[in-house]
């Protein structure tokens, strides 16, 4: 067998491997991101085919998730500057759009006031929040995958936690 | 219905993410073995061919053309210690290399050295054993 041969073979078990690492983390991410089921796989099979692309030097990264996380983003936000559709989250009644089908909650009533505490954060702060409660990352990982220092993620995680403990009670005492 | 006391953090951890759609697993990575044959099968990126092209540059460079460059001219400093130079005789290094250009025979470099010596007045002479005997007496 060719030595590319070989290599080809140690790259797919290498993607294999990463798939099952954080496949269906990137997924999830991009449903949140994007608001969408079909969206999220047409970008998450781009970002796969990145990390093919980047063949032998996957063996190097030090940090995967951060890395795989980046790229995720990176692919997001290029989908969405092509669609030109950085807006069409905030236009499903003050909810996130695909929140209620990409969270489980104890109870639909509270997956939807989170939806829309979520919604009502900034992009930078609820990302941070996404990536931190929802996929997982540590610190240093969101802050490879942001492109931010890990104090950056640390005070923007804080400051949206506030706001979303802020959004959140004031809905309660509302009811 | 959360409970004020909860901290957020507690709060966001009682939600979890809805599993991914069976399948997509396959899907996406037999999409990637698919396109791959497209790709040329490349795991040599052109990026990646451009750093290790520039790293193969730069170790030549470093190899054989910054050597060449700081041994011009001063390669004697380097084969040859301080101590050396100073413990060698002028007078003979001089007659060697004229001999050497010349193609004269030892006896007559011997010869030529003497004749050298005689003819150089302000070269320090060396002490004959005579005057250290005056000076004694």
């Amino acid at each position: 067998m060719a030595a590319g041969s070989i290599i080809m073979e140690r790259m797919k078990d290498r993607l294999e491997e990463l798939y099952d690492r954080c496949g269906e983390r990137l997924y999830h991410y991009l449903f949140l991101k994007l608001g969408s089921a079909g969206d999220a796989e047409d970008v998450l099979q781009e970002v796969f085919m990145r990390l093919s692309g980047a063949g032998l030097r996957l063996r190097f990264v030090r940090r995967l998730d951060a890395f795989a996380f980046k790229i995720a983003r990176n692919e997001a936000l290029r989908f969405l500057g092509r669609r030109k559709a950085r807006d069409v989250r905030r236009l499903d009644g003050g909810l996130l759009p695909g929140f209620a089908e990409a969270v489980e909650g104890p109870d639909p009533a509270e997956v939807r006031d989170l939806s829309t505490a979520l919604a009502g954060l900034p992009e930078a702060q609820r990302e941070v929040i996404v990536l931190r409660y929802f996929e997982g990352l540590s610190f240093k990982d969101i802050a490879g995958a942001c492109g931010i220092s890990e104090n950056t993620a640390s005070s923007r995680c804080r400051y949206g936690l506030d706001k979303l403990r802020a959004i959140l009670e004031g809905r309660h005492d509302a009811f | 219905m959360m409970h004020s006391d909860e901290t957020m953090e507690r709060r966001l951890a009682r939600f979890r993410r809805s599993p991914a759609p069976p399948g997509l697993k396959a899907k996406i990575l037999g999409e990637c073995r698919r396109r791959a044959p497209e790709n040329g099968g490349r795991w040599m990126t052109p990026r990646l061919w451009m750093i290790l092209a520039a790293e193969c540059l730069a170790f030549l460079f470093l190899v054989f053309v910054v050597p060449g460059r700081r041994a011009k001219g001063t390669f004697a400093e380097f084969s040859v210690s301080p101590e050396a130079v100073a413990a060698a005789d002028p007078l003979s290094m001089e007659v060697e290399i004229i001999g050497e250009d010349s193609g004269l025979s030892d006896g007559e470099k011997a010869r030529l050295a003497r004749r050298l010596s005689l003819g150089r007045a302000e070269e320090p002479r060396p002490e004959r054993p005579s005057s250290l005997k005056d000076w004694e007496e």
